[in-house]
């Protein structure tokens, strides 16, 4: 079959790591093939060399039989070849058809803006991939995923032949991602090839035709889909055997453990209506819902990050103030937020100084927090957490997405906290990581730390809360504890129907 | 597949960048011992420390305030404010007042800086602005637009200390930038102020109280800023509320820009700073020395800072 993609023999070394060992990749015309791999296996970094971002250090691309060797983003996308990044680089307060045009309307003769054409084609380019967006309305008053279209439909409209997507789906909910999938759908129709990363293998099973192993910068093979089951993909990800752990949670009864935290009435225009969350002492408990439901709002409002309208803070049954994060540290809770880039690393820090940052009070001495300290400390959870990075000294940023993620939860794990808020903590975590998280979310239990759970995937609800809000418009719309806590039963009571 | 071991262009390029500062530095006083007359002598270094112990004190507060992402314009009026008010009251009562005075001055600026950029988050070009008129209006007003001289000679004669030949103010500034290298360096301080100029949401989220450390940031920086006004008052054995302090925010801006400390916040670079007002210095003395006129020293160090901050720039791109 004639390939429109061969990659052959990439290599790439950053000063001290070697990312890419010589991997090849071929995709074929109007193929959606699947980039999978371990945490910092070197996928971003493939296909950051295919778009221009980075230069290879070895190795050839051959794209519809030219060899090609972009430097800049820019000329990628001339030849055919467009990213869909994870930030989309859309501008806001434009409308749809401007952003899918933007640096190139079509212009009337003498130079100005043919607005007709460009809505008109536009529109059309949406019809044809069955969206229904209205192409005059303002980019920021769309959803995630809508934005995710427009994004692709630029690249259909710059006539692209290669669309590439970097876990595209790890911040949409179920819905969101079902719409992205018949998209993709329709781009095969199109014959446009698409490669897709992403950790959800149930995703990659449903759309994709072929899928590329990659572990430590290596390539395993590439294989077509139904010759392979998800345990043997995963096995030959992680280079091990590897067994699906069922429902974690052992049955336990808290009824009579006493409230650690308890959050009252909160109420934070427009996000949150009345929310109440009481959480008990080593109690697990989940906060389930659509994106847009207020969970993460809830949690930022307990963690003191955002201060509500109303609503007050308990901890063991007495108010306590809570006005900024910091009140929050000192109460001995602890948060990790769902958006690393933007709320979570310090991009030029250490991963070291990054580990420590929610600890600089909490473990200083008349305000030097030695590095001796720091050392142990950071290689610790580096070891603990399977953290790739040459040394504790690296820049966060050259820290492949899971691992930041991974260094983020270190950093708040040394702040020894009694309760824990994850938002959305296994996001962009491969599936040997996401065990080890779920495994040690158990010991904190143990522990008597209390840990509030919120993801969209129901599966690591079920399988790890001891209990389950679920909330709806800002609201707790349902709680489910014990035998009555199942995927359909949190389904449901986010539909609305109980 | 010839070889496996691999160069990284880029780190090695961004290492290289980061010593720019130095490599200018080595450059331009190599130049100046091989062509400029009188300048390899003992006594260059004494001069230029007297003309430079006030930018590079300034500079190093300047530094912190643009680690944080901020900005303070007022700095150069300050100089005028509070030397002005330390002048008039060393006058009126003793020495000891009058410093207490000058430092007192810059506290309360810096703090009403602070305020309203971290508290308030206004602009802090705006807030630094607005200060920047307030002090110089207060210094004319207080000094009725002329001259005062400080009448007290103890205090002048600080100025012509030495110890072992080298003049005092060689000390004094080698005093702050040691002082600040800990601070940035060795301190959970040092790391706030990265942080929060790196990533503010993330530092918050990381229970750091932001605005504290921009408060803190800017009355640092305006306290730098009047010792600095003590150790210019002293020289001048007076103040001059027209002339005093003048131009001196932009030499520390231009300082702390070639030093590599990155623009829009993120990590301080002390020595990158100091070496960026010696290159500063070394430039107005070359042209000094070589009878070249004042306006072409400015076009030199701009064409310099401009040069300093594309390599800043394409520094950031390539990372
Ligand atoms: N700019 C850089 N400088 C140094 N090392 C880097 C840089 N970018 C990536 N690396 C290293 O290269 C390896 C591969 O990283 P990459 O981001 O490609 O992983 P990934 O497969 O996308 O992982 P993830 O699933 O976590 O996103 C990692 O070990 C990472 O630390
Ligand atoms: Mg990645």
């Amino acid at each position: 079959m004639e390939y429109i993609l061969e990659m052959k023999q990439i290599q790439k070394s950053f000063s001290g790591v070697h990312a890419l060992k010589g991997v090849d990749l071929c995709v074929c015309p109007g193929e959606t093939h699947a980039l999978v791999g371990e945490n910092g296996a070197g996928k971003s970094t493939l296909i950051k060399i295919l778009t221009g971002v980075y230069s290879k250090s070895g190795g050839s691309i051959l794209f519809d039989g030219k060899e090609i060797s972009p430097k800049t983003p820019n000329e990628a996308q001339m030849l055919g070849i467009s990213p869909i990044y994870q930030e989309l680089n859309l501008i806001p307060d434009l409308t749809v058809a401007e952003n899918v045009f933007l640096g190139h309307a079509p212009k009337k003769r003498g130079g100005l803006i043919d607005w007709n054409r460009m809505f008109t084609e536009t529109e059309s380019i949406m019809e044809s991939l069955g969206i229904d967006v209205d192409v005059h309305a303002q980019i920021h008053t769309l959803g995630t995923a809508v934005q995710h279209m427009v994004a692709i439909v630029r690249a259909i409209q710059l006539e692209c032949k290669l669309i590439v997507m970097d876990e595209p789906t790890s911040s949409l909910d179920k819905k969101e991602v079902d719409s992205l999938m018949k998209m993709i759908r329709e781009l095969k129709k199109k014959k446009i090839a698409v490669i897709f990363i992403s950790h959800r293998l149930d995703e990659i099973f449903e759309i994709c035709e072929r899928v590329t192993i990659l572990k430590d910068g290596e390539g395993v093979g590439t294989f077509a889909i139904q010759d392979l089951t998800q345990h043997e993909m995963v096995c030959k990800m992680l280079g091990r055997d590897f067994s699906k752990r069922e429902r974690i949670r052992t049955e336990r009864n808290f009824d009579d453990v006493e409230y650690l935290f308890e959050l009252e009435h909160a109420v934070w225009f427009p996000k949150i209506g009345d929310m109440t969350i009481r959480i008990r002492k080593g109690e697990i408990l989940g906060l389930a819902g659509l994106l847009g439901a207020g969970r993460t709002e809830s949690a930022k409002v307990m963690f003191g990050y955002a201060r509500p309208e109303k609503g007050i803070l308990k901890k063991e049954g007495n108010i306590v103030k809570i006005r900024t994060t910091r009140d929050a540290v000192r109460l001995h809770m602890a948060m990790c937020p769902e958006d690393r880039r933007a709320e979570g690393i310090v991009p030029d820090m250490s991963v070291r100084d990054n580990m420590m940052l929610a600890s600089l009070s909490g473990k200083s001495r008349f305000g030097i927090l030695s590095e001796k300290v720091k050392r142990q400390i950071s290689e610790e959870y580096i070891d603990k957490f399977s953290i790739k990075t040459p040394s504790s000294k690296q820049l966060i940023k050259n820290l492949s997405g899971g691992n930041q993620q991974k260094v983020i939860l270190a950093r708040w794990l040394a702040t020894n906290p009694q309760l824990i808020i994850l938002d959305e903590p296994t996001r962009g975590i491969d599936i040997g990581a996401k065990g080890a998280i779920e495994e040690l979310i158990q010991e904190f239990s143990n522990q008597g730390i209390s840990v509030l759970y919120i993801s969209s995937e129901l599966d690591e609800l079920v399988n790890n809360c001891d209990r389950v809000l679920v909330m709806r418009d800002g609201r707790q719309a349902g709680e489910l504890t014990g035998t009555e806590l199942s995927r359909d039963a949190i389904l449901t009571a986010i539909a609305g129907a109980m | 597949m010839k070889n496996t071991h691999h160069f990284c262009g880029k780190q090695t390029i961004s290492f290289v960048l980061d010593q720019i500062p130095y490599i200018v530095l080595f450059a331009l006083i190599l130049w100046n011992c091989l062509f400029t007359k009188n300048f390899f002598n003992i006594a260059t270094l004494w001069n230029a420390s007297f003309q430079c112990a006030s930018t590079v004190i300034v500079s190093m507060g300047m530094m912190l305030v643009i680690a944080t992402g901020g900005i303070d314009i007022s700095a150069g009026a300050l100089i005028a404010c509070a030397g002005m008010l330390a002048t008039l009251t060393m006058r009126q009562s003793s020495c000891i007042l009058g410093v207490l005075a000058g430092l007192g001055t810059g506290l309360a600026g810096g703090f009403i800086n602070g305020i309203f950029a971290g508290r308030f988050k206004v602009q802090p070009m705006i807030v630094t602005l607005s200060m920047m008129y307030i002090f110089k209006g207060a210094a004319r007003l207080a000094s009725g637009g002329s001259n005062v001289s400080t009448n007290t000679p103890v205090f002048n004669d600080l100025t012509y200390i030495r110890i072992g030949g080298a003049p005092i103010q060689l000390f004094l500034f080698l005093a702050v930038v040691a002082i600040m290298g800990f601070l940035v360096n060795k301190t959970t301080f040092g790391q706030r102020v990265f942080a929060v100029g790196d990533n503010a949401r993330a530092s918050e989220m990381a229970g750091i109280r932001s605005w504290l450390v921009i408060l803190a940031v800017y009355m640092i920086a305006a306290f730098l800023t009047s010792f600095a006004a003590l150790v210019e008052i002293s020289m001048a054995t007076g103040a001059d509320p027209n002339n005093l302090g003048t131009g001196m925010e932009l030499d520390a801006i231009a300082a702390v820009a070639l030093g590599g400390t990155p623009m829009n916040g993120g990590r301080p670079r002390v020595m990158g700073t100091l070496a960026g007002v010696f290159i500063l210095q070394i430039i107005t003395i070359m042209i000094n020395m070589n009878n070249v006129p004042y306006a072409y020293s400015l076009a030199i160090t701009a064409a310099i800072l401009v040069a300093a901050l594309l390599l800043q720039r394409v520094k950031d791109r390539i990372a």
